[in-house]
């Protein structure tokens, strides 16, 4: 019954993505030929230079006092669970061993990345996407190696549904940390969603917990290889929130307008909440 | 003959007025030399600027010997005596504390400074302790009035990471402010930390903080 349901919502996703981006692929079309680095210019403005200067964006946060319990909700249960479990797992499966089965996980993810990359306009990338997938799924036995970048150097593309949606011009919304899933806005979360229906994991049995416990796995198998990361945040940050949230947020911006491509990655960010004001600062001799 | 010796009493005669023109000509030479040095100076192209530093710092990061660890302050004090040349903490402490910057007085923006390249050299150059075999890979530069950003990648066999330096000339040459690594900027990302602080605490609130950190990490 679940399943059937789980299955009709699927399909009127489908139908409303489809003709959502009927209507929107020549705008997608239009966005994804220009030059990456004309997208986000890193000197088109300079918030600090003489003069008066303005707010350039903003992170909007409004839910600021709400996710900084959520974060560190989500510090205990790191610290409490997810870093014993991964120092257990780390110490049972040797490195070599993890990081194949990273590279299958990332290899499973293809279909997402390929009809996502088809949504944007790039169909240059989605072939890149598709290739990579037969090859480490063949010559690669299932992903768990990667010839398509050392032996023909198809360097790993990334795409999401959130990147989708923003390539198409919609903005983050609000801030939002999520209970172990961690940082996001309201399009990526939406861009989440969407892209859980389209993982081939989702289906991987007839019951939902089966394609959750493996994306879990997934999920603990790619904290063991990178076990620094939020610790080194911490660690080198005085308020670790706002360094997660604008780090977070400026690297999906980095995604969504520059993708894999080279160019000028730098944002004009200014964080605002309702206790903020968009301020001018006078710059003036130092 | 008499042409010979017309000359050479013309040669005589205009031998001061030559003299004067090469003393003259030479000056201007040099002059022009000088100010070529200058502007040369300050016209430099960035990446160019930027290129051997960075190719000094790999040099020190991918010396893996067995020893690494006896000669970590060593290293350490090696890549900091580097980074200070091309990056101008200065630039990035006024930029970091935005407006707070012109409330403070010369010897607290000193202390300030002091306190911030040390944050950065225990987070940032700490981190740099393990063995790198990432090479640097050139990819452009952009030039804004006198901004500029350089475009890398640092490439091993597994990962590649692009790396923008943002970069200022204040008349003496390049200096890096910030570092943009994969769209996360380095500044903005201080920035918007001591903003948050600073709505809470004053500017001494926010040192006690900054000497906090740096005694855990002297600590450790």
């Amino acid at each position: 019954m679940f399943v059937m349901r789980v299955e009709k919502i699927f399909r009127v996703s489908c139908i409303v993505l489809v003709l959502f981006f009927m209507v929107g692929s020549p705008f997608a079309l239009a966005q994804s030929s220009k030059d990456c680095s004309t997208k986000i210019d890193l000197l088109e403005e300079d918030p600090f230079g003489d003069g008066e200067i303005g707010v350039v964006g903003g992170i909007y946060d409004p839910l600021e006092p709400v996710n900084r319990v959520v974060f560190e909700f989500n510090d205990r249960l790191y610290y409490w669970l997810l870093k014993p479990v991964n120092n257990l797992y780390s110490a049972l499966v040797p490195e070599d061993i993890r990081s194949s089965v990273g590279k299958m996980f990332e290899n499973l993810k293809a279909p997402v990345r390929f009809i996502n990359k088809i949504l944007q306009g790039e169909f240059k990338q989605s072939g890149v996407v598709a290739s990579r997938f037969f090859i480490n799924s063949t010559i690669g036995a299932f992903g768990l190696t990667d010839p398509a970048y050392s032996e023909f150097g198809l360097e790993p593309l990334r795409g999401d549904f959130g990147q989708t949606l923003g390539k198409y011009g919609l903005g983050e919304g609000v801030y939002i940390c999520w209970p172990v899933l961690g940082p996001s806005n309201l399009r990526d979360s939406v861009g989440m969603a969407m892209d859980g229906f389209l993982h081939p994991v989702t289906y991987a049995g007839e019951e939902v917990w089966v394609g959750g416990s493996v994306k879990v796995v997934g999920q603990i198998n790619y904290l063991s290889l990178y076990p620094e990361t939020y610790e080194d945040i911490k660690k080198f940050s005085l308020d670790p929130y706002v360094a997660l949230r604008q780090g977070y947020t400026e690297y999906r911006k980095g995604m969504i307008f520059c993708g894999t491509d080279v160019g000028d990655v730098g944002l004009g960010l200014e964080v605002w909440s309702e206790e903020d004001e968009h301020e001018k600062t006078q710059w003036g001799n130092k | 003959m008499n042409m010979k010796k017309r000359n050479g009493e013309i040669n005589s005669m205009v031998l001061p007025g030559f003299t004067k023109k090469w003393i003259v000509g030479t000056l201007c030479l040099i002059s022009c030399l000088f100010s070529f040095v200058c502007v040369g100076a300050g016209s430099e192209s960035p990446k160019h600027y930027l290129k051997p530093y960075l190719t000094r710092i790999s040099e020190i990061l991918e010396d893996c010997d067995i020893d690494r660890a006896a000669h970590s302050n060593e290293r350490r004090e090696k890549v900091m005596d580097i980074a200070v040349e091309f990056i101008d903490f200065r630039e990035m402490s006024a930029r970091v504390l935005g407006s707070t910057w012109q409330k403070i007085s010369i010897n607290e923006r000193k202390r300030f400074v002091n306190l911030f390249t040390k944050l950065l050299e225990h987070a940032y150059i700490g981190k740099l302790e393990s063995c790198s075999d990432h090479k640097i890979k050139y990819l452009g530069e952009r030039f804004k009035g006198n901004r500029a950003v350089v475009i890398t990648e640092a490439k091993n066999k597994k990962t590649t990471i692009k790396v923008n330096y943002v970069m200022i000339n204040r008349g003496i040459g390049w200096k890096v402010y910030d570092v943009n690594i994969e769209g996360v900027s380095l500044l903005r990302n201080y920035m918007q930390q001591f903003r948050s602080i600073l709505r809470r605490e004053d500017f001494y609130g926010l040192v006690r903080i900054l000497e906090e950190k740096n005694r855990l990490f002297e600590g450790n």
